[in-house]
Parts: C-alpha cells; structure tokens; sequence
C-alpha cells in the first residue's frame, strides 16, 4: 500500500501534499526536496512550536528539537504545540508525540540539552536548516556563530510584547547576527518575555515566518530575508523592513575573522555563569536581610509604581 | 539658521518605558545628530542606553533612515531632509535595538 513512487513519495505522502505538489514551486521534485531535508529548531517555546508544527506538517523530512524545560501553565498562552495535559512533562516529549500525530513520516530527533561551545557543532552539523528559536543573548550569539562556522542559514526570530523581528542569517550570502550586533547589549538592559510580556499571538506569526522562509531555503525558491530585517508591529498593524549588510570587520563571518571557534557565550554577554544558569524569581524580605548583612553584591531597584 | 524639519522616530518597544510609552517621536532637527539630540533632551532617560561614554553611539543601537542603516549612508550627518521646512516629514526613522525573547 506504501509502495514508494519512483520520486520516493508514497502513496499516502502524495494525497497528504497534494495541495503541494500542484503548485508549481514545490511539485513531487519540491516535496521531495522537503522530505530529505532536514531542520534544527533551537529552542521549542513560542517561536519553535509553530514553526516546528508546521515544519512537520509540511513534510520536512527530519526535525531536530532542542530544549531542556519542562511544560508551564504560563507556557501555554503561546506555545501552541503544548496541551494542558503536558504541563510537568518534558517539552520535547510532549511535542514529540504532538508531531507524530501530525506528521508521522517526519523523523523528530530530540536534544534535551542545553547547548553550548561544547555540543552545538556536533548537533547542528547534521542539519540542513537552523531556526533561532531561542530566549536568551548568550544561545543567540553561539547559534549564530556556529552557523557561520558551519556555513548554514540561521533563520532568526525574536519577539517582545507585540513587536517581533526576523531575517536570514546567512553569512555566505549575506551578513550575519553579528554584523547587525557586534555586541550584546549590557546584562539586565533589555528585559525578557518573562520579564515583559509578550503577545500569545505574536511568536505564532513570526516562527510561522521562520517556517516560511526555512522551506524556501530548501525548496530554492523565492527571495528569502536574506540582508533584510523584518519589522512586525502588531499594534500598529504595520510589516517594515531594514537593509543588513555584511560587515567587512565582522569577528565572525568578515574578511581577516577573528571568531575561529566557538568561545564562552554566557562570558561574552557579561552574565555571572551561576545567575545565568540559575534564575532566582524571588526571594523574601528575610533572605533579602540576610544577604545585605552578609555583604553579598548584589543591586536593589525599586520597581514600585507611584500608587505602591 | 537651517529650517528644522520634525521626523518621527520609531522606538522599539523595549526602550519606550523611556518615552512615556510612545511608540513614535516627534523630534526637531537638520541631520539625524540634532535629532538624537533633541530626543535625549526630551527624554534624559534614554540617554544612557543609547549613547556611551565616549557620547558615540552604543554598538548594539541600529539608526535607519528609510529602512537604511545611517552608518551606510552619512552617520549622524545624514540630512533628514535638506533644506526644507515641514511640520511633520513623511520620512520615519527607526531606532532598533536587540530584542530578547521567544
């Protein structure tokens, strides 16, 4: 019944693409371009979970997961990929079985690590298509520079309260992350989602961007956001866009790179490894106590609002 | 003295708790400079995020004029417009700077 056709769809794969396969751009040679692709998403939260339902959806032959948390309720107001019956359970279980189900011809390989200079290279080599979908400066910069390294395309998202941004950083054709931001800014200075907010909605239009423009890269087709950045305000209801260009003195990806290996990612953004490993979301006026009394550097800012 | 011209300026949301939350601003000037400087006059608070101490601009804040990096155009010299005296020029300009998050 599964009889591959000489294309290597079967007959189920080609009722499952038919909307596909009738489209001049994608056809059985794109669907199966699609099918022996593969794609790393780099952090399963709001941006990988559409991109990685749709990924799986559109056939994409091999998706890699990577993340270590476990599913929150405060989770769920956006990473659609996750039912309220997965909370407590290990993200990239539960969004394992969600592709499944919506794709079972996709090989979904699971990384539940966290990455760094030490196993990024060895994961990413095996992939075609890297997709940021990470949260924080420091996976940022090392999934960037470790795409330069192994010349592939780093399709980028990020998103705070309603604005989002995204674009290809792809330093064989155009520049990188680093060439838009040579450096993080200073810790503390941009706050997180977690920290700000951030529209249910918005990671859901900006990793389905991601998606889009990882299929083109392996279908060949299209102008891909390579050298441009993609502004989306959801309040204003407005797309913009920026021109990027490659940075002759870019350390990673310019003409005399000074960037040849991975480096220590949580030192170059200027984060204490421990606070960066371990976040404390609160703490009591008695531990406060005691720690000003045992003299611990630490900074007190009063974020009361007038009426507090 | 050279006509002003007011330009609006885009301020990525992260920043706009230095901007009384306006997501656009109206500032005065001839070239992107005096803009910037008419901003950090409007709004101290900015200041110290977008300039270091050596009163260039921070590596991580991005200027576009059109959608064009100012660095790829004249810097903070760049003419907002040359010569002409609108209250409200069509050109937006957008501060972007790095975003965290997903």
């Amino acid at each position: 019944m599964n009889k591959q056709s000489s294309n290597g769809l079967n007959r189920d794969e080609l009722r499952r693409y038919s909307r596909h396969l009738i489209m001049p751009e994608v056809g059985l040679a794109g669907q199966a371009k699609l099918k022996t692709a593969s794609v790393l998403i780099v952090g399963t939260g709001g941006l990988g979970s559409p991109a990685a339902l749709y990924l799986a959806a559109a056939g994409i032959g091999r998706l890699g997961l990577v993340d270590f948390d476990i599913v929150d309720d405060s989770n769920l107001q956006r990473q659609i990929i996750y039912g309220t019956g997965d909370v407590g359970r290990p993200k990239l279980r539960s969004a394992r079985e969600r592709l499944r189900d919506t794709n079972p011809n996709v090989d979904v390989v699971l990384y539940e690590t966290a990455i760094d200079s030490g196993n990024t290279l060895e994961i990413m080599h095996d992939y075609d298509v890297i997709i940021d979908g990470t949260d924080n400066f420091p996976t940022r910069y090392l999934t960037n520079d470790a795409c330069v390294l192994l010349g592939k395309p780093n399709v980028y998202g990020s998103i705070f309260r309603f604005e989002g941004h995204t674009s290809v950083f792809y330093a064989k054709e155009g520049p990188c992350y680093r060439c838009l931001y040579p450096q993080p800014p200073p810790p503390g200075l941009v706050p997180s989602c977690a920290e700000g907010g951030v529209l249910g909605v918005l990671p859901g239009i900006i990793g389905t961007i991601q998606a889009t423009e990882a299929i083109k890269l392996i279908l060949g087709q299209g102008e891909p956001l390579v050298g441009r950045l993609l502004l989306y305000d959801a309040l204003d209801m407005t797309f913009d866009e920026l021109v990027l260009r490659k940075d002759p003195d870019c350390p990673v990806c310019g003409l005399n790179p000074s960037v040849a290996e991975l480096i220590d990612y949580v030192q170059f953004c200027g984060l204490d490894p421990a606070e960066a490993l371990e976040p404390v979301w609160e703490i009591g006026p008695l531990e406060l106590k005691e720690r000003l009394e045992n003299g611990s550097r630490l900074a007190l800012v009063d974020v009361r609002e007038p009426h507090e | 003295m050279r006509a002003k011209t007011r330009a609006g300026l885009r301020i990525p949301t992260p920043q706009r708790a230095y901007t009384d939350k306006q997501s656009t601003v109206g500032l005065s000037g001839a070239t992107i400079g005096e803009a910037m400087t008419d901003l950090v006059e409007q709004y101290p608070n900015l200041r110290q995020h977008l300039y270091g101490e050596e009163g260039a601009l921070r590596s991580y804040v991005n200027l576009y004029l059109n959608g064009e990096d100012i660095r790829h155009l004249e810097g903070v010299d760049t003419p907002v417009t040359r010569g002409q005296v609108s209250s409200y020029s069509r050109r937006r300009w957008r501060l972007v700077a790095e975003e965290d998050g997903r």
